[in-house]
């Protein structure tokens, strides 16, 4: 009986982890579907021949509650990890910072490092983590192709990137060819969409604009002063 | 060739076993791209020095962090290496500056600072010459498991990536590679092989620096 109440406790204690968990994870891509942050506007740049990636989430809203804001401090300054590498965790494997922008809101920007248009795996997770859809990238030619789920990302068109959508057909075969390079991970979403960017286009940027009034449970993130600077780099 | 390079595509995939890393190659396609980016930066710093991309040569690129460098060979030996000037905006922090300042380094009036033309004696163009530079498949060091591919333990971006195009006539043949050597890495066939092209193009090219330039 002791046994049982123990490895219950212990089976419990455990499960706590995985709640407490996605409180302090904001590289969820800031969706007010989980996660300590949202923003109002998401940029993803590839900057190819700098081998950068930033992710920009314009106007940050944090989600109501007590010690959410020294939670996120210490998320990103360390200072409340027991693991103190949890910083580097939080989104970008360069670094990231918080910042005032000019209209007196605060931005977060995340830095990855990117080899090339090769590394469609990196590709997949980075637009995947920055707009919440399923993400299939594949060069053919002198193409990038990214196919994706849900809504169109791309909001200003850049006449040189190519829209669509994808026929069911296609759909099905983009299914397919995800499934056997994730090694039969489903997608989570349904692959409707694809943009084709040239190769030689130095610069990619995807752009999504959501609706503030939809954030129920969060507040515009105030930072005053004296929290800032706040940001973590590991500079290569 | 392309037999050696199966061959080493295979090797290299046996060699995974007792490797930590696992080399995959890249497709070659992307390389006239990457190529064309540091082409078109080079050409805009150097526009008063007029590089001629069109002579007859060995055009190679050597790119490690923010440090840029070509040099090209001629055939017979002439050579002339072209240094990029360091910037004080950070790529990482501030790309759109990084990229801007960059801008501002086209036309770049201290150019001669950024130049050094030297000659290869003939036993060491004839190494150079004889590398297979485009006949290497294109190395990059990745971790063995696809789906953390990104997830480097060592860090990818200390390693130098080469990369650029022999001309001859009108064959152009592209390249790029990383240096995939790490100090605690031991390497086996092929890979030491790739190696020893890897050491004499340091030894007999990129050992040299455009020491007046900022």
């Amino acid at each position: 009986m002791r046994m049982r109440i123990l490895l219950l406790l212990i089976t419990l204690s455990l499960a706590s982890c995985y709640v407490l968990l996605p409180r302090t994870n904001i590289r969820d891509g800031f969706t007010p579907a989980r996660g300590l942050l949202t923003s109002e506007n998401v940029k993803l740049q590839f900057f190819w021949e700098l081998g950068v990636v930033v992710r920009t989430n314009e106007n940050l809203y944090l989600r109501d509650g007590y010690g959410n804001k020294d939670l996120l401090i210490g998320a990103i300054d360390g200072t409340n990890a027991k693991n103190r590498t949890q910083p580097m965790n939080l989104c970008g494997d360069i670094g990231v910072s918080i910042e005032p922008s000019k209209e007196g809101t605060f931005d977060a920007k995340c830095v990855w490092r990117i080899d090339g248009w090769h590394d469609v795996n990196k590709i997949d997770y980075l637009v995947d983590e920055a707009f919440f859809r399923a993400v299939f990238t594949k060069v053919i030619g002198k193409e990038l192709h990214i196919y994706y789920s849900g809504d169109s990302l791309l909001e200003t068109p850049d006449p040189a990137v190519v829209q669509r959508k994808l026929t069911p057909e296609e759909s099905k075969k983009i299914h397919a060819e995800f499934e056997e390079r994730s090694v039969g991970t489903p997608a989570h979403g349904t692959f409707i969409n694809e943009m084709i960017f040239p190769l030689d286009m130095p610069v990619y940027t995807i752009t999504y604009h959501r609706n503030v009034k939809d954030f129920k449970g969060y507040e515009p993130l105030e930072l005053d002063a004296s929290e800032l600077p706040l940001e973590h780099f590991d500079l290569p | 060739m392309r037999r050696l390079v199966a061959i080493m595509f295979l090797m290299a995939g046996l060699a995974c076993a007792e490797t930590s890393w696992f080399f995959a190659p890249e497709g070659q396609k992307d390389a006239p791209v990457s190529v064309n980016f540091r082409k078109n930066a080079l050409d805009g710093i150097f526009s008063q020095a007029k590089i001629d991309w069109n002579a007859d040569g060995l055009y190679i690129f050597r790119e490690r962090g923010d440090s840029l460098r070509l040099i090209v060979v001629a055939k017979g030996g002439e050579a002339v290496l072209y240094q990029k000037p360091s910037q004080k905006e950070s790529r990482w922090r501030k790309p759109e500056a990084y990229l801007r300042e960059r801008e501002g380094l086209m036309g770049y009036k201290d150019f001669e600072k950024c130049m050094e033309r030297f000659t290869l004696d003939s036993a060491s163009y004839d190494e150079i010459e004889g590398l297979p530079l485009a006949d290497y498949p294109v190395i990059t060091p990745t971790k063995a498991d696809s789906a953390n591919a990104f997830h480097y333990e060592v860090n990818t971006l200390q390693m130098p990536l080469y990369l650029g195009y022999k001309k001859e006539g009108e064959r152009v043949q592209y390249f790029a590679f990383r240096d995939f050597r790490v100090d605690s890495q031991k390497l086996t066939y092929p890979l030491d092989t790739i190696e020893q092209g890897l050491k004499k193009l340091d030894v007999l090219l990129f050992n040299r620096r455009a020491a007046r330039c900022e």
